[in-house]
């Protein structure tokens, strides 16, 4: 067996050959000093904005508040968690296929034919988590809400979280098995080439697919096996109800997706409530709302995505392609509005204000989403002034949820200061807009395949 | 003893298809009437899948016309729907549902009798041979036992036209006999078939008449 000095001039010919090594490692300095230049640029200036704007003594208050500890808290285990989880589909190490071929299946150690890609992950995870940490730090510092104390504990909270973020990454790729020695070195040395080579494979295929703007196929490289549920029988009802039950039945069988959107459905209805009863509160707290909502009901609306992502495929269903779709809106709409209607009332109870007006705005809320929902599923080719470059059509696909943000966080703002009968007439315009945004890409997506 | 069906006439008047400077399909006719069945022959890249999507009002064609029964074919009319089955390329397919379910969902939705719905659900699968996979999901499938579901599922669906491409891929021997049986027990019930296949015992066994589509150029 060679020893560790050999190894080092063996991977370091390879190294050379292969046009890598620590060069590669430099590639991150350009993204860490975009992250650091975009952080102070943006991110500071947005945080110190919004600490600002929501009144620095009110959120000092907060801050001495149980909850200030316990919902940082719980973001980072879920952050935590999230990258574990993560790990099993897309760990840290994932080097290309011809390095994993002609290296590391060679007898050079595998702390050292790796190390280069758990660099990179750990130096990205500590660089991002360290500038998210130091964003909110300097900016509750600039805006007077905490003393200078607060730069330094952002910063090295972030730098410690980022550390257990990439380490529960690796932890999740190299799986159930616990090996001795050093947390990070008997990982790399455990880890299996065929493993190695599936993650590298559907990387590169996740890659290519998002790039090409195929979510249909990035989807399904990261779907997890179907295992739950599996006696449960899908029973005719009639042409309408067996299609909401093809989706219960499916929300059922992989149920991490509705459970992710009622997370966030649950955090949206309580941020857009909040904001309806705090007209105090920046606008920007009332899109971030929006946005959440918009994930929320995507997280449920994966019969809507089926859909969608068999047009163009014969018709099998007797259902005409709209009805189908709209049956498909069945499951998100409903789960939609439970959540609205109990987290809303519970807010606008809780802060000593009737429901009444809070439940309505959440509930036309929903139509917008049902519409831009619809709209950001089936997708469909981008118009012809849209750069064909995946940035490009990255963007485009992006619009839906921009339009449920602004449209959806704007309005949110508005009817907290003007009450929700004083912009009846605006929001009933933009949601019945929205919706036949919705219907007519339904039906330009299903006829897309005729030319 | 099966239900006596009443195919439609199938008729292509000089269709072709060309994307660009791409010629997918040179100009072709085909007749195809009920109780009969026309098998579509070629090398690979001649056209016969661009055909049948346009014959089943897929894909709208660069010159000529086809109509079914006088109507032109165009997969939007509610009505062609109900009468074409469609086997050409992936079908309609759910990674969250069994093979049961999608036989269920396929049946509920054209308004069959519920009651009776996991009898002829059976009887689908049996008839391919893949009843015992019911509960299987998609992906759990050999390639031969998803083609063999695909076709389930055409099938399945009600239609008194067929248009099958190459229904025979990935099949083993006992299977092509299986499916042969099917298609030619569909035609004599009075459906309309249009098959393109490279398997000349099925082309055989199947047609009563053959096009031969020429190899275009690039």
């Amino acid at each position: 067996m060679a020893d560790r000095s050999t190894d080092r001039r063996r991977l370091a010919a390879a190294e050379r050959a292969s046009g890598g090594g620590p060069g590669a490692l430099r590639t991150l300095a350009y993204p860490a000093y975009l992250v650091v230049l975009l952080g102070a640029m943006y991110g500071f200036s947005t945080a110190q904005a919004l600490f600002r704007t929501a009144d620095p003594e009110a959120v000092r208050g907060w801050l001495m508040t149980p909850v200030a500890l316990g919902v940082p808290t719980l973001a980072a285990i879920a952050a935590v968690l999230s990258a574990w989880r993560a790990g099993s589909v897309r760990g840290p190490v994932v080097p290309p296929l011809p390095w994993l071929d002609l290296v590391v299946v060679s007898s050079i150690d595998r702390v050292l034919s790796l190390r280069l890609w758990w660099r990179i992950a750990l130096g990205a995870s500590l660089i991002g988590c360290i500038a998210l940490g130091a964003m909110i730090g300097f900016g509750l510092w600039y805006a007077a809400v905490t003393g200078p104390l607060a730069a330094l504990v952002g910063i090295g909270v972030g730098a410690v979280m980022g550390a257990l973020i990439a380490l529960a990454w690796l932890v999740g790729q190299a799986g159930r098995q616990i090996p001795t020695g050093p947390p990070v070195a008997s990982r790399l040395r455990a880890m299996r080439l065929e493993d190695l080579r599936a993650q590298s494979a559907r990387s590169s295929r996740l890659g290519g697919a998002m790039l090409s703007g195929d979510l249909r196929a990035a989807r399904l490289e990261v779907a997890a096996p179907v295992t739950r549920a599996r006696g449960a029988r899908l029973r005719s009802q009639g042409r309408w109800r067996t299609v909401v039950a093809r989706d219960v039945l499916g929300a059922r069988r992989a149920p991490a997706s509705p459970v992710a959107g009622a997370v966030l459905l649950v955090a949206g209805t309580a941020l857009a409530a909040v904001c309806l009863v705090t007209p105090a509160l920046p606008g920007l707290a009332a899109i971030l709302a929006a946005g959440l909502l918009h994930g929320g009901f995507a997280g449920w609306a994966e019969g809507m995505r089926l859909q969608a992502d068999n047009s163009g495929t014969p018709a099998l269903l007797g259902l005409p392609p709209r009805a189908e779709a709209l049956a498909h809106c069945v499951l998100p709409g409903a789960a939609y509005l439970v959540v609205a209607a109990v987290v809303g009332t519970g807010v606008a109870l809780g802060t000593g204000h009737a429901p009444g007006g809070v439940v309505g705005w959440l509930a036309l809320m929903g139509l917008l989403l049902v519409g831009t929902g619809q709209a950001s599923t089936f997708r469909v080719t981008p118009a012809i002034f849209v750069s064909p470059d995946p940035r490009g059509r990255l963007a485009w696909q992006t619009v839906p949820f921009a339009v449920t943000t602004l449209a959806g966080g704007l309005l949110t703002a508005r009817i907290a200061v003007h009450g929700l009968s004083g912009e009846l007439a605006l929001a009933s315009v933009i949601v019945v807009l929205a919706l036949a945004w919705g219907w007519h890409r339904v039906g330009v997506r299903t006829d897309e395949h005729r030319a | 003893m099966p239900l006596r069906l009443a195919g439609p006439r199938i008729l292509a008047d000089g269709v072709s298809k060309t994307i660009g400077r791409v010629q997918l399909l040179a100009p072709t006719d085909l007749a195809a009437d009920p109780d009969c069945a026309v098998v579509v022959r070629g090398p690979n890249g001649a056209g016969k899948t661009t055909l049948l999507r346009i014959l089943a009002g897929l894909t709208l064609p660069t010159t000529g016309t086809v109509t079914i029964d006088g109507q032109p074919a165009d997969e939007r009319d509610p009505t062609i729907r109900e009468r074409i089955a469609v086997h050409v390329g992936a079908p309609t397919a759910y990674r969250d549902l069994t093979l049961a379910d999608h036989l269920t969902l396929v049946d509920a939705t054209w308004g069959r009798d519920a009651a009776t719905c996991p009898d002829r659900v059976a009887a689908g699968l049996d008839d391919l041979g893949i009843g015992h996979l019911h509960d299987r999901l998609p992906n759990e499938l050999s390639s031969g036992q998803s083609q063999l579901f695909r076709l389930a599922l055409v099938l399945f669906r009600p239609g008194d036209a067929l248009v099958l491409d190459e229904p025979e891929q990935r099949l083993d021997p006992d299977m092509r006999r299986r499916v042969t049986d099917l298609l030619v027990a569909r035609r004599e019930a009075g459906a309309t078939l249009v098959v393109a296949t490279h398997d000349a015992t099925l082309a055989e066994r199947v047609g009563d008449a053959e096009l031969e589509v020429g190899r275009v150029g690039g």
